[in-house]
């Protein structure tokens, strides 16, 4: 009895096995580099999202939590590639205790980055000094704000938008009713859009 | 022969191990990115919560509580969505730091934008509130709080206007201490810790009246001790009206028909007393703080407004 166990593979079963394996190769490679090709895809918008979800949060805390500094100058600068207003933000004292202060923010658009300039304590009515600049996320291309006025009761609308605040002398010592707040998040300039209405007015001009 | 089919097993042992780490990889980031998701949406469904809490509490306020005649603080202040829907619950933290449902009227504490009490009786309650509450250079700090609103003070830096919110007072602190020579850091410290001593005995919103009823006993004793000032009387009349006073105030009769009336008082007392009744004291009250506190699932949020009853306006609104 022969032992067929030692014998080789011939030439032609060598090519066969070798193209049958090259072609199970590439289409296992190929569905494989599908499926990470795809999961990045996902996963950058998927960051993108939370990027632009946190930065509207940020922004609409900061607006809603703004106020009044002056009847004769609501310090609320809004144009329609950066906005300036006076808020209160949460801060830590030497014993880790929160305690709320008075500071002075501005969101616009520097490089190419999405930057929050905040100046706080006696920083806040010395603006050119000490002013924290930090970038808050390097993916937001660009930005856009519009500020909602109230219209006159006999108007057809109850409000308009507008690319700057203030317009006009009537707008000077107060807050618009909302701001209107696009952003645009990643290389593929996502588009993210939040209206924020502002508590101090929107209340106030319902009566 | 029987050897080599094992190869097989263990290529396909090794196929399903690097399958499984992918697998396993991937469930793990969809989770995470599954709990952000899940926490922003609770997050935001607490902060409706809250906002309706507030604007519930406004609507009671306008209707002066008229529908929830016979209803305990809690049935009115609190809602409880049953089912996982969540919670809001109105309230503040008393003397003993427990929870209590309800608001409290802020017409007890002192306006700090008291001008038109005029600079003399605005300084002399600014200089005891800080006495009173163990900060040092009262009388010094009183005098830089007067001009930093002062629309007529010539100094460079000041408002010169009205406090628009309470936390501004940090800023006029600090300014005080870099003036005495403090080194910034020092002086942000103190600046702080002085405006946490006052911050709750103050407001800037509405009238400069106080509340009778809603007076806390440690404004009373500025207040008398400023209208005694005020009138050239020295402590020990201070002492004795403020402890009479604090007894009219606490007794029964007085929180049946208001009536201030001290039987027992010296003739200077009275006049102390008529000071305050005519120029400092009111009844009832205009301003509101509404603290809302919700919670859905394991998120909570936290409002804070302050509501002017007489304007119909919410004059403070802070969100975290």
């Amino acid at each position: 009895m022969s032992d067929t166990s030692n014998k080789g593979f011939t030439l032609l079963e060598l090519l066969l096995a070798a193209s049958i394996s090259a072609v199970i190769f590439v289409a296992v490679y190929s569905s494989f580099y599908a499926a990470v090709l795809n999961y990045k895809r996902v996963n950058s918008r998927s960051s993108t999202f939370q990027a632009g979800r946190a930065v509207l949060n940020k922004i609409s805390s900061d607006i809603k939590n703004s106020f009044v500094y002056l009847k004769s100058d609501s310090g609320f600068k809004g144009e329609n590639k950066s906005l300036e207003f006076f808020t209160k933000i949460i801060s830590f004292d030497q014993q880790q205790e929160e305690y709320l202060e008075v500071a002075k923010v501005k969101y616009s658009i520097l490089n190419q980055e999405l930057v929050r300039q905040q100046a706080k304590g006696i920083n806040t009515i010395k603006p050119e000094s000490g002013k924290e600049i930090k970038a808050i996320v390097q993916e937001i291309k660009d930005l856009k704000f519009e500020y909602a006025s109230a219209l006159p009761a006999d108007a057809l609308n109850l409000y308009e938008w507008a690319d700057s605040w203030p317009k006009d002398d009537t707008q000077v010592g107060k807050l618009p009713l909302a701001v209107k707040v696009c952003l645009f998040v990643g290389t593929e300039k996502q588009e993210f859009q939040r209206i924020i209405p502002l508590p101090l007015e929107v209340i106030s001009d319902q009566q | 022969m029987i050897n080599n089919k094992a190869s097989v097993l263990i290529v396909s042992l090794w196929v399903l191990l690097v399958l499984s780490l992918l697998a396993v990889g991937l469930g793990y980031q969809a989770s995470l990115d599954l709990k952000l998701s899940k926490n922003e949406t609770q997050r935001f469904k607490a902060y409706l919560l809250a906002r309706s809490g507030v604007i519930r509490t406004i609507a009671l306020i306008d209707n002066k509580f008229l529908s929830f005649a016979g209803k305990t603080d809690k049935e009115i202040f609190s809602k409880d969505f049953e089912d996982g829907g969540g919670k809001f619950e109105i309230g503040y933290q008393d003397e003993s730091n427990n929870f209590v449902h309800g608001i409290k009227p802020q017409d007890g504490r002192i306006n700090i934008n008291i001008l038109s009490w005029g600079p003399d009786f605005q300084m002399i309650v600014l200089k005891n509130l800080f006495f009173d509450s163990n900060v040092s250079d009262a009388l010094e700090l009183s005098l830089a709080i007067t001009q930093w609103v002062d629309p007529q003070s010539v100094s460079i830096l000041g408002k010169k206007d009205n406090f628009s919110v309470p936390e501004e007072l940090i800023i006029a602190l600090e300014n005080f201490y870099i003036e005495k020579g403090l080194p910034i850091v020092d002086a942000t410290i103190e600046s702080k810790a002085t405006y946490k001593k006052i911050k709750d005995i103050i407001r800037t919103e509405g009238d400069n009246k106080i509340d009778v009823s809603a007076v806390s006993p440690q404004v009373l004793r500025i207040l008398v001790a400023s209208a005694a000032e005020n009138s050239g009387y020295d402590s020990n009349l201070v002492n004795s009206l403020y402890v009479k006073l604090n007894n009219l105030l606490n007794s029964q009769s007085f929180k049946k028909d208001g009536n201030m009336v001290i039987s027992d008082a010296t003739a200077e007392e009275a006049s102390v007393l008529d000071y305050l009744k005519n120029n400092v004291f009111k009844s009832g009250s205009d301003i509101f703080k509404i603290e809302s506190r919700a919670q859905f699932n394991n998120a909570k949020r936290k409002i804070e407004v302050v509501y002017n009853q007489k304007d119909k306006k919410i004059a403070y609104w802070q969100e975290n």
